[in-house]
């Protein structure tokens, strides 16, 4: 597969808003994860928030976007120089010529569901002032983008839960290589609602407290909400995506298949197209949920294709798991390691469970990273993994 | 940004499958408008298509119907699910428990409400292990999911089918948007030729012109209410086996080019 540079990215997260934000709180091993103070779903639980999204205010031409998805997804674009990325890739490909491809599992849901908490007693409308199209319908966020930075060429928003914000690196890669454009935006956000925490906690897969990747006495996943972005293109910069693999595992709507197949072939599948052995992997950024089952699962498949010789983490003990954000913020980690040299430890994890047999890495640590390999796993058994590497 | 039709599913009001409808969409036979009678797709098993909502049995339907016209296994294949609104029953379900004083989801309700709750049952009922996607939009749902599909099958060299599908949202949902009828469409592509091919297509993306329309005024309607049923104008060229070039709406002021040439025998003509 043609290569990738990644020469802008962002992330805000619980961890703090921008790059360096994230990685200094990497590089302490700090959790961001805290008691629950969502006032619109008061689920007994911790999350990872992102302080002040309330308080970004939208540009006035695009009122009708209003909601916590699009403030975050603001928020984000803000960061580390990204909205002049965008605006410069626009002068100079022109705006026909850039992708935007961004993924979320949430959109502005929240907006419906507040709208239903407020429904006319009488007949039971909902208030008029609900911009469907703009806010919850999931097409929003991309057009959200599309809008703010007046770009005209192909664009999707991919919903596929928490793989979401990975696959749409494979859709901008194929745009890419088929000539429909010469650079893309690609990303996701996810915000939080009342549908995801009170959707995780019925299925029983919420922790009790801050979630504890690969611990034995892991007991669930913490909600967590992001927006990260990064511009794909052609001109050479440090560092580049290498490869993706998607599969699907064919098994059960909300559980991995029992030995991790589906995720084993994902990763396989984006080594392949990086044109990459499994030896060459300095790091792997697990998906890493915290849940018995994710975490079980995906070390059997991490283990079938590295062995125990490469370490790996979860950040979703730091941050949380933030679903629709969860794959690129898996990229940007990812990225960081590679530049800054970082192997991101797992946080609240205390006694890795004996059972795993992948090389799991407890604190962060200063090591050259030259390959970097990520995962995304989502509900419906959708699975994706991305090869990052140093171009220079 | 080319790909060949190989297979077609089609459930709309007054049109039932490819076979049926052909004959309305090259003019041999009259539309006549039906009521819609949500699918049963024998794909799922007897328990999940007990319990499946009206959007993944329209999905499952129409994917179920391509993949049987194109004769190709349905392990072999990835997908792209694109829709506009998702399963609004299950969303409408969703809300009035969580505005209800006891917000406790039931967890089948939960994993419904992902987007790509369809790819999901469709992957596990055929025992697909190939990737899968799932897209939304509005208005440019279905020139979106052609060109994203028509790049995975050329880009990857490989058969890509695409499931777009939408229903009528329930109330007090369906005030949010522009009623629309239900309409399903699953069309999969392969980079080659092969046997049941029944197009060659060539896609581009262009400043937005007005969109093509169909002749008869009862098919034009629902090709224009149906966010979905865009992809109609390319079905009728591909009826009536000519070339010519189909215009749908995208997004961002743009428009998808679709031009048609006909296949005969598994051989571009």
């Amino acid at each position: 597969m043609q290569p990738l540079f990644v020469n802008a990215f962002t992330l805000v997260s619980a961890l703090g808003a921008g790059t360096d934000a994230t990685r200094h709180a990497l590089e302490e091993n700090r959790s961001a994860l805290a008691p629950n103070d969502f006032e619109p779903a008061p689920v007994a639980c911790h999350v990872g928030r992102v302080a002040d999204v309330e308080a970004v205010t939208l540009p006035a031409s695009l009122g009708d976007f209003q909601c916590r998805n699009h403030q975050l997804a603001l928020l984000g674009l803000e960061q580390d120089g990204f909205a002049h990325a965008v605006a410069r890739a626009s002068k100079r490909y022109g705006a026909e010529r850039i992708g935007v491809f961004l993924g979320t599992s949430t959109s502005g849901i929240l907006t419906t569901e507040l709208a239903y908490r407020a429904r006319d007693v009488q007949t039971g409308a909902l208030n008029d002032t609900v911009k469907y199209a703009e806010t919850h319908s999931f097409g929003a966020l991309s057009g959200f983008v599309c809008a703010l930075f007046a770009l005209r060429g192909p664009c999707i928003t991919v919903s596929t839960a928490c793989s979401s914000s990975a696959k749409v690196f494979a859709s901008a890669q194929r745009s890419i290589a088929a000539g429909l454009c010469d650079a893309a935006i690609v990303g996701g956000v996810d915000s939080l609602c009342a549908t995801t925490l009170y959707g995780f906690s019925s299925l029983q897969l919420v922790s009790g407290s801050a979630a504890r990747p690969f611990d034995v006495l892991r007991d669930g996943l913490s909600i967590g909400e992001a927006g990260g972005f990064a511009l794909l293109e052609r001109e050479p910069g440090d560092v580049a995506l290498l490869g993706y693999g998607e599969t699907s595992d064919a098994y059960h709507m909300s559980s991995p298949h029992p030995e991790g197949a589906g995720a084993r072939d994902a990763m396989r599948a984006a080594l392949g197209r990086a044109g990459l052995d499994a030896g060459a992997i300095d790091y792997v950024h697990a998906h890493g949920t915290a849940t018995r089952n994710n975490d079980s699962t995906e070390d059997k498949a991490i283990a079938a294709v590295f062995g125990n010789a490469v370490p790996v983490s979860s950040t979703k003990g730091a941050m949380g798991h933030t679903l629709g954000a969860a794959g690129i913020a898996g990229a940007v980690i990812s990225l960081l390691a590679i530049r800054h040299g970082l192997v991101p430890g797992t946080v609240n994890t205390t006694n890795i469970d004996p059972e795993c047999v992948s090389r799991l890495q407890l604190d962060a640590a200063q090591r050259e990273v030259r390959y970097a390999l990520t995962n995304s796993f989502g509900f419906g058994g959708n699975n994706c993994s991305l090869v990052f590497g140093a171009m220079r | 940004m080319q790909a060949f039709l190989s297979g077609i599913g089609l459930i709309a009001p007054g049109l039932s499958g490819w076979e049926a409808a052909r004959p309305i969409l090259n003019g041999e036979q009259p539309y006549v408008p039906a009521p819609f009678v949500s699918p049963s797709p024998q794909i799922l098993p007897p328990t999940e298509r007990r319990r499946a909502g009206g959007a993944v049995r329209l999905a499952l339907s129409v994917a179920q119907q391509a993949i049987e016209h194109a004769g190709i296994p349905a392990d072999k294949v990835a997908t792209i699910f694109a829709t506009a609104d998702g399963d609004a029953e299950n969303l409408h379900a969703l809300c009035e428990t969580l505005a209800g004083d006891d917000r406790q989801v039931s967890p089948t309700r939960f994993h419904n409400s992902v987007q790509n709750a369809p790819s999901g049952y469709w992957t596990i009922a055929v025992g697909c292990h190939a990737g899968s996607n799932t897209i939304s939009a509005a208005r440019g749902i279905a020139a979106q999911g052609m060109l994203e599909a028509v790049s995975q099958s050329a880009v990857e060299r490989c058969a890509v089918m695409l499931v777009a599908y939408d229903l009528p949202m329930p109330s007090p949902l369906d005030a949010l948007r522009p009623p629309q009828p239900p309409c399903g469409i699953a069309l999969l592509f392969t980079p080659e030729a092969c046997p049941t091919s029944l197009a060659h297509l060539t896609l581009g993306l262009a400043t937005a012109a007005p969109e093509s329309s169909l002749t008869d005024a009862g098919l034009e309607a629902l090709r224009s209410q149906s966010d979905v049923g865009r992809l109609l104008t390319v079905l009728s060229m591909c009826a009536r086996q000519v070339e010519g070039e189909s215009i749908i709406e995208y997004a961002s002021g743009r428009a998808l080019e679709i031009r048609c040439a006909p296949v005969v025998a598994g051989r571009a003509a």
